[in-house]
């Protein structure tokens, strides 16, 4: 059973209320044209956590450093 | 293009690892490219844990590389090279001990809805969700072909060279690829 009253018992306020709650969800609602877009949106929703970088720079931190070519090594820098 | 510098690797720990991290302009390259190598990872695995390991594994091999690195390819192109590989190497690995197969591809074909009918999504948490499952159902050459083309960086040349075919082959299958995936993606409502 339907706990809500009749409309007619709202009173404005509560239709307004009522009617920007409707309005929302259906703004919320859209539609993307192709799958690129929605994975794209999905995309810039996503976040790369910051440990990953913390723990790639403590990597690399302990890599040794590459070998510089051997014509570097001779003429320099 | 990388730039041969150097690094004091014995200066103290902080310090050495912000050296190392800015040696020949690494930390700009993670900075740009971090999102889309992440975001693929995690589409092809499925497992955010697993793609945050991906992600590291990926741009440690890119770092060791980076002095050979001839600019032959733009940098995302050779990040996703390294990544495709990388991914595709773990998932072979499930594999063989699951023994999981992708599904068949000629049931989402009879089931395909037209591609150019607009998808209809709702903004919340559970999109991503839905693109996962929905890409866990298709084909892996479609699901790694949508992943490319989605990011605006790589042209059509580009995610050939990356999935191996011709550009105009990438379009063909891309038609089809569209059309799998919103057949799948619908039935994820």
């Amino acid at each position: 059973m339907d706990p809500r009253p009749p409309a007619s018992r709202l009173t404005q306020q509560e239709q307004l209320a009522e009617q920007q709650q409707v309005a929302q969800t259906t703004a919320a609602a859209h539609e993307v044209g192709s799958p690129e877009e929605l994975l794209r949106q999905d995309a810039r929703h996503t976040t790369v956590p910051e440990r990953v970088r913390d723990r790639l720079q403590r990597s690399i931190a302990q890599e040794p450093q590459p070998r510089k070519p051997w014509w570097r090594r001779l003429f320099g820098p | 293009m990388a730039e041969l510098g150097s690094f004091d690797a014995r200066l103290p720990g902080p310090q050495a690892e912000t050296a190392a991290w800015e040696y020949r302009g690494f930390a700009g390259v993670y900075a740009e490219h971090a999102r889309a190598i992440y975001y693929l990872a995690l589409r092809l695995l499925g497992d955010p844990t697993q793609a945050e390991d991906a992600t590291h594994d990926v741009f440690l091999k890119a770092y060791r590389k980076f002095a050979t690195f001839r600019g032959d390819a733009a940098v995302r192109t050779w990040l996703y090279r390294i990544a495709i590989n990388h991914c595709r190497n773990l998932q072979q690995a499930w594999q063989a001990r699951t023994m999981r197969s992708n599904a068949d591809e000629s049931v989402w074909e009879q089931a395909a809805s037209p591609a150019e009918t607009p998808l209809r999504i709702l903004e919340t948490k559970e999109l991503g969700e839905r693109i996962q499952r929905t890409l866990e159902a298709l084909p892996a050459e479609y699901r790694l072909l949508l992943l490319l083309v989605a990011d605006e960086h790589l042209s059509y040349d580009a995610v050939a060279q990356l999935t191996g075919q011709s550009a105009d082959a990438v379009r063909g299958k891309l038609h089809r690829a569209r059309k799998v995936f919103a057949a799948a993606f619908a039935k994820t409502a």
